[in-house]
């Protein structure tokens, strides 16, 4: 009963967050200056133009009223019409989503991996030149700008990987397995610096606690029994020392839904981050909402999946 | 399809990602062999093609696809000195220039078999000035003083003028024909759903048809065996869009790409050292402006508008060093609004405004403008400290010299970087009453009438970011859309030399083009309207290849 009470409490604490989050947005979007003005700025752009434009996207209604409508429509899965090229928003972010999520994924695997062989190969030799040089590497990548380490990238695989974009428009005819490799090439260098960029933290958080967790007295008691240095570390320190590595990961995965705009913008790559970076200029408050509630989704509904494992991890916190 | 593959690719991933990197499938590119390949083509500088709807964008990528999947009535040729026919094979004016009647071709059809007509033409003509304010607004400067538009018949096609009309053909020249079988279920009501129709698969009749697309990604055109006009050079070609300049030179120096448009002047010095590329720069269209806030409604700062204070601004900038740095030597100082790739039109006496800042220092003195102590003038009460709103993504290193040069005659700039929109409604909002002075780029096409309409009174609100409302300039603008050539080369030339003259815009320099190719292209990609939109001759005319 206890576990299912905590986990309703969680879900209906996400959905109302959810909620909350989408009708802030709404009101924060429009009090940004600017309005739909560039879309006016054209040969045959005028006041009427305007006026024409704000009644066609129902702009010259009462806010609240715009906002009644908007929720109705989200009601029922419709995010409505993008300012800019008139399209729906609904498939345009779905699209972008499905485009960001291979990368940041394999970016966010690249962090991972990274993060717990350094880490922990960090506090095997604690002290030692691999754990300084783990931490300087950590440490230096996590100060490099993103759009700096890619543009190194760029040029130091030019003739190796492709410069940007998601696939090679000019493949003739490709099967399924060229087109999957084709967009893994596409994908490597930038996952590769949302990789590098962003496994420093979970590293040096991974060390801590680790570092942390093996001065626990279950540790000497492990030690004590004889139990060899790699169960000790990996079976009894790791898995307690994971609690604060999962509440960063967690943050990491949901804010990654965002993409990495300037990682995106780079590698001119068409996720999620550099639709809402367009509809950002674009003022295009369709788009920023679309893009701004699947953020939300993600980091929510992540954040209430580290709440359940937390649960799984550390049973003191259905308490 | 695609979303089979992203699947199977994230689960994959990380399992295939050390064996890949040397792996690459075969692409279909190489503009080299005569008529043969697909030519590739990257894109940078932030353009890509956001609808394939010629109602929605008017971007320069967009157009030159639209100029290449649709007939036009009429076009330009290849250098841009006079109109040719296309659709219409031929075009007779009335004998009092009012009606003009055009033959088109016979036999032509759409892509989808149905047939096309003047009917076509017609239809478009007609739904275009219907909805002229509100979704036909991006063609309605071509639209300007047409009384009615009729096809008599399958092959002519008759529009008929409110008063002799010199522009007609420019006009007509810009405006795509749309099949009417297909569009026409969408223009009703207030017309709002031609604005909301995709076009993802778009019917067309011009020399290439669209046969793949990604939104921000790229879009490629096969050569159309139906095509009413003569067999393309080039079996395909495809544009590819990147966001980051780095990428566009990475793309065509590692030979993803066969050509690339628009490269940052930046990159010229490293393309030129590979001597498989040919790189062109070329005087471009895109006019540099510095705008004066102009508007009569003008809240504060009046000073702003002495003829006096904008003829010292005038003289206080250095223009060629803007030119030096922030176009790495790549542009042309000039004082026109348009350009000196624009032979026909620009006005050479304009190409070299003085530079001279002890002048401009003379005249802010003589109007009794002290230099207060922290080297800021004073102006009526006020220290002569302006907003200096633009736009985020202009060259920081312009509105620093521009800032710097204002310094040098003791005024200052507070400059403010914005999004689009927030700049324009910051500038036009009330009437113009809040700014003081901005900076825009503005390119004309191969006729000089949208670029000479920035400082009308018709474009507040559109085009005109100066406030400026001069009615004795908008009565000669509006004539010079009527005039036949001779009389009309004049009234551009006086135009120039108004807004030269009052100075509400105040013109800094055109950049020039970049175009990079391989060796073996040999389209003609270069030209000032690069890839020329206003002709489909570019690819039209061989040979492709070597």
């Amino acid at each position: 009963m206890g576990r299912w009470l905590y986990v309703c409490r969680r879900v209906v604490g996400a959905l109302l967050t959810i909620i909350a989050a989408t009708i802030l947005d709404f009101f924060l979007f429009r009090a940004a200056p600017g309005g739909i003005s560039n879309l006016a700025f054209v040969p045959g752009g005028s006041p009427q133009l305007k006026e024409a434009l704000r009644h066609e996207f129902g702009l010259d209604q009462p806010v609240l009223s715009q906002l009644l409508h908007y929720l109705q429509a989200l009601l029922h899965g419709n995010f409505g019409i993008s300012y800019s090229n008139r399209q729906p928003v609904g498939p345009q972010v779905a699209e972008a989503f499905m485009h960001t999520l291979p990368m940041v994924g394999l970016g966010l695997l690249i962090a991972v991996l990274l993060a717990f062989t350094t880490g922990i190969a960090a506090v095997w030799f604690r002290g030692g030149a691999v754990d300084h040089l783990s931490r300087g590497a950590a440490l230096v990548l996590f100060g490099i700008p993103a759009q700096w380490l890619a543009m190194m990238f760029i040029f130091a695989f030019r003739d190796s990987l492709p410069s940007g974009g998601m696939h090679d428009p000019f493949l003739i005819a490709p099967s399924f397995l060229e087109e999957a490799q084709d967009l893994l090439r596409h994908m490597i260098l930038p996952s590769l610096t949302f990789g590098l960029t962003t496994y420093a933290t979970f590293m040096l958080i991974l060390r801590t606690s680790l570092i942390e967790a093996l001065s626990e007295d279950y540790i000497v008691t492990a030690q004590a029994k004889g139990l060899p240095v790699r169960t000790v570390l990996l079976r009894h320190g790791l898995r307690n020392a994971l609690l604060p590595v999962a509440t960063v990961l967690g943050l990491a995965i949901g804010t990654a839904a965002a993409g990495a705009i300037i990682i995106e913008a780079a590698f001119s790559w068409p996720g999620l981050g550099d639709a809402m970076a367009k509809a950002v200029s674009q003022h295009d408050y369709p788009m920023l909402s679309g893009t701004f509630i699947v953020i939300t989704a993600s980091v929510v509904l992540v954040n209430l999946a580290v709440d359940l494992v937390y649960g799984w991890l550390d049973p003191r916190v259905r308490l | 399809m695609r979303l089979k593959v992203t699947i199977a690719v994230t689960a994959l991933a990380a399992a295939l990602l050390a064996g890949i990197a040397g792996c690459g499938g075969s692409s279909g590119g190489g503009g080299g062999d005569a008529g043969v390949s697909t030519l590739r083509i990257a894109v940078g500088n932030g353009s890509s093609i956001d609808s394939f709807n010629p109602l929605v964008t008017s971007c320069f990528t967009c157009q030159a696809a639209f100029r290449m999947m649709y007939p036009y009535l009429v076009q330009y040729n290849t250098d841009g000195s006079k109109i040719e026919g296309d659709f219409a094979t031929s075009f007779q004016p009335s004998s009092d220039n009012t009606v003009w009647t055009f033959k088109t071709r016979k036999g032509a059809t759409w892509s989808d078999g149905k047939p096309l007509t003047a009917e076509d033409a017609a239809w478009t003509l007609q739904t275009l000035l219907k909805f002229k304010e509100s979704a036909g607004a991006t063609f309605a400067t071509w639209l300007v003083g047409i009384k009615s538009v009729k096809a008599t018949d399958p092959q002519t096609l008759v529009v008929t003028y409110e008063k002799p009309t010199g522009t007609a053909l420019v006009n007509l020249s810009q405006i795509p024909i749309l099949p009417q079988h297909i569009w026409q279920q969408y223009a009703t009501g207030d017309g709002s759903q031609l604005t909301k129709f995709s076009n993802e698969d778009p019917v067309t009749g011009g020399p290439f048809e669209l046969s793949k697309a990604a939104k921000e990604q790229y879009a490629l055109f096969a050569a159309n065996p139906d095509y009413y006009g003569p067999e393309p050079s080039v079996k395909g070609f495809g544009f590819q869009f990147f966001k980051s300049e780095d990428a566009v030179v990475n793309a065509v120096s590692s030979h993803e790409t066969d050509a690339a448009i628009d490269v940052t002047t930046s990159a010229v010095k490293q393309l030129e050292s590979q001597s498989e590329l040919n790189v062109e720069t070329l005087p471009g269209m895109d006019v540099m402006m510095l705008v004066l806030n102009s508007s009569p409604h003008q809240e504060k700062n009046h000073e702003l508008q002495n003829p006096q204070v904008r003829e010292a601004f005038d003289l206080a900038l250095n223009r060629a060093n803007m030119v030096k740095v922030s176009q790495n030597g790549y542009g042309t100082v000039t004082g026109s609004l348009l350009p000196p790739a624009l032979k026909a039109w620009s006005d050479p006496s304009l190409a070299h405004p003085e530079f001279n800042v002890a002048k401009a220092n003379e005249i802010l003195d003589s109007l009794g403008f002290k230099k207060g102590s922290d080297g800021t003038r004073e102006a009526e009460g006020h220290p002569m400290s302006y907003q200096f709103p633009y736009p985020s993504g202009d060259d920081p290193r312009l509105i620093q010299i521009i800032v710097n040069d204002f310094a040098a005659i003791g005024v200052k700039l507070n400059p403010v970087g914005q999004d689009i929109s927030t700049w324009i409604e910051g500038i036009q909002g009330d009437n113009y009453a809040k700014f003081d002075m901005s900076i825009m780029d503005y390119g004309p096409t191969y006729d000089p009438s949208a670029q000479m309409s920035l400082p009308t009174c018709e474009q507040w609100g559109g085009l005109n970011l100066s406030g400026a409302c001069n009615k004795a300039y908008d009565k000669l603008f509006g004539e010079q859309l009527f005039q036949d050539e001779g009389p009309r080369h004049k009234s551009i030339d006086t135009l120039q030399q108004m807004v030269a003259e009052e100075r509400p815009i105040l013109p800094l320099y055109a950049r020039d083009t970049v175009t990079v190719s391989w060796s073996n292209v040999k389209v003609p990609l270069a030209g000032p309207l690069i890839i020329n939109y206003e002709s489909k001759d570019w690819l039209l005319t061989g040979p492709a290849g070597s």
